[in-house]
């Protein structure tokens, strides 16, 4: 039987090492919600363990644009993590020089396939690049769910399609760019897979039009109003108790 | 855990997959592909059955497939499911199959 001061050192040593995991997760995910007079942008971020794979992240541009990056990186944990924080790594070095959503994401995959190939990982990844003079939002896509555009105009939702490669696999890859006008009020909704695959106690599945409907019923609403009914209806759904993966999400709204 | 299942059809072997592949159940599964691509050339991962895939297990599969094609093992999906598919579609599943190929 161990010794009680071998298990208070042991117990010591655990709170360190989850103490350390979570703070180094809160380093990782480093999104500040942005409001300027044109635009408001907030993210949530829940992992399923102390430290875990989906990446939300903000880079705002000289010019006045911003790089928004959402990614899931396969897997959980520390492994995960680690894998993320490799990405955020690349991702800040390539975006002092570039700021194309295509260029990015070839250039992320360049620097990371010798090492998730070593890991037999792999990320899905989508950058977008909103300028809000212009209020133009152009995007890329590497294996990462549509995003979601919710339009003043209709009330309604439409996927922002666009098709690509994850990143990690293979290279070299090119990526298509899509790009639209946005318009006041409109607001641009970017989630992980953990979101939709969600599952309650019978074991169904949060699915993207619950998601879709909560968007289209609080989005005149305020947007920080929108995401915490969005988050209520999360913890609601699985009755409070841990998620099974992790989730990300992050919402725009043109002002 | 997944309820698995294994039919010789000429010379392949078709394992039938029933539930969830995600973290939890995806070892079982890596674990007798890998058991049969000792005597098998050729496998058919039949999905009909699964409910839901999760970036992990898609993950896991694909290493497991192109990892085993420089070995001339041939490792298939068969009878995807449309929600599957379509996730497939998003991640690119199919396109890295088929470049792969061709390298």
């Amino acid at each position: 039987m161990m010794k009680l001061s071998e298990l208070a050192k042991w117990h010591q040593r655990f709170d360190s090492v989850e103490a350390m995991t979570r703070h180094l997760q809160k380093i990782l995910i480093d999104f500040h919600p942005i409001q300027t007079d044109h635009f408001e942008i907030i993210g949530f971020n829940q992992s399923s363990e102390m430290i875990g794979g989906d990446y939300i992240g903000l880079i705002p541009k000289h010019d006045g644009s911003l790089i928004i990056s959402i990614g899931d990186v396969m897997g959980k944990g520390l492994t995960a993590g680690f894998l993320t924080g490799m990405i955020h790594g690349a991702l800040s070095g390539i975006t002092l020089q570039e700021h194309d959503p295509d260029k990015i994401l070839s250039s992320l995959n360049k620097a990371l396939i010798y090492d998730f190939q070593r890991f037999n990982a792999f990320a899905t990844f989508l950058v977008s690049l909103y300028d809000e003079k212009s209020r133009t939002l152009s995007w890329a896509n590497a294996g990462q769910n549509y995003p979601l555009l919710w339009k003043s105009e209709t009330k309604q939702c439409q996927p922002l399609e666009l098709k690509g490669i994850m990143v990690g696999v293979l290279d070299p890859l090119a990526y298509k760019v899509d790009q639209i006008r946005l318009e006041k009020g409109d607001i641009v909704f970017w989630y992980t897979d953990g979101l939709i695959e969600l599952r309650n106690s019978h074991r169904e599945q949060y699915g993207i039009n619950r998601v879709r409907s909560i968007i289209e019923r609080f989005s005149e609403d305020g947007l920080q109003n929108l995401v915490m009914h969005l988050q209520a209806d999360l913890f609601k759904y699985c009755e409070d108790s841990k998620f099974s993966d992790d989730i990300s999400f992050i919402a725009l709204k043109v002002l | 855990l997944l309820s698995i299942t294994k039919q010789k059809q000429q010379n392949e072997l078709v394992i039938g997959i029933k539930g969830t592949i995600d973290l939890t159940t995806i070892g079982q599964l890596i674990e007798e592909m890998e058991m049969e691509l000792v005597d098998n050339s050729h496998i058919a991962l039949d999905l009909s059955q699964v409910e839901l895939i999760d970036s992990t297990g898609i993950g896991y599969i694909l290493r497991t497939v192109l990892s085993n094609r420089s070995q001339k093992k041939d490792i298939r999906m068969i009878n995807i499911p449309e929600m599957i598919e379509e996730t497939f579609e998003i991640m690119g599943v199919n396109q890295i199959l088929d470049m792969n190929h061709h390298v």
